[in-house]
């Protein structure tokens, strides 16, 4: 029984001091505030609730163990808070997360201010740049096909009537716009 | 054995904490770091407490508990309003 408690603290301890150098690596190598609040989650939950749960398992059914509860939940409660709290005052400060774009580049993103303004005033750019996107491949099409045609056929009759049309719509048009004035 | 090795995991964390809060590039980084640092502080004296077979280290570790989080709060508010407790100078004057 000594035994078997004494493998699963070495577990619990071992793994916890994995855990615990994950994180303090990731604090050192992440390259934002937020992503290395995110690290540090990994060493102020895992590793020290491991930690502990290594140490009670040694000191069984004690005062010792109690403390060691009391400990726990502590740093359980205030933990967050403080990360809560850290993630607010940063930005509040105006630090901006970072975030890759669409060629896969880390950016200061704007667009997703999260905690602050959630509504239409973060819909709203995305939503124009989409529209804008999306018409631009149509012009290129069209852009395109039409120089296909005179190579085709040779003649440019269609190309000539085409250019006829366009610029007769064109002259409807002028005509049109000039009407209101004279009159 | 088992709590020297916890021990020394702990204080490889403690470094590189420590590295980040000389390195890091603004205040919340380092202010990150303190709290990184506190945290194993009192992982640290909980292992210490049992390596030398001396279980008062817990209640000082309870105590480094309770003060991480109110340290790390009070700094954070005296980044954001520039004071800690005083609520503008009308409020002095009224007192």
């Amino acid at each position: 029984m000594d035994a078997a408690l004494d493998i699963l603290s070495w577990v619990c301890l071992v793994s916890g001091g994995i855990f615990y150098v994950i994180g303090a690596v990731g604090l050192i190598r992440m390259p934002d505030v937020f992503t290395r609040m995110h690290a540090v989650s990994v060493s102020d939950t895992l590793g020290v609730v491991l930690m502990i749960t290594g140490m009670a398992l040694q000191s069984g059914l004690t005062l010792v163990t109690v403390k060691l509860g009391i400990i726990l939940l502590v740093l359980m409660v205030t933990g967050p808070v403080a990360s809560h709290a850290l993630a607010r005052a940063a930005l509040h400060d105006g630090r901006k997360p970072l975030l890759t774009n669409a060629k896969g580049e880390l950016v200061e993103t704007d667009s997703y201010d999260i905690s602050l303004e959630l509504g239409a005033r973060l819909t709203s750019p995305l939503v124009s740049e989409q529209v804008e996107e999306v018409r631009e491949p149509v012009e290129e099409e069209v852009v395109v096909v039409t120089p296909d045609v005179p190579v085709d056929t040779g003649a440019g009759e269609n190309g000539a009537g085409e250019n006829g049309a366009g610029e007769a719509s064109s002259g409807q048009a002028g005509s049109g716009e000039d009407e209101p004035s004279k009159t | 054995m088992m709590f020297a090795v916890a021990i020394i995991a702990v204080l490889i964390a403690a470094a590189l904490a420590v590295v980040r809060a000389m390195l890091g590039p603004t205040a919340f980084d380092r202010l990150l770091a303190a709290n990184a640092i506190g945290t194993s502080a009192i992982v640290l004296l909980a292992l210490l407490g049992f390596l030398l077979g001396r279980p008062e280290f817990l209640d000082v570790g309870i105590t480094y508990a309770l003060l991480n989080m109110i340290g790390t709060l009070a700094v954070l508010k005296f980044f954001r309003y520039g004071a800690l407790g005083s609520e503008g100078p009308d409020k002095e004057q009224g007192l």
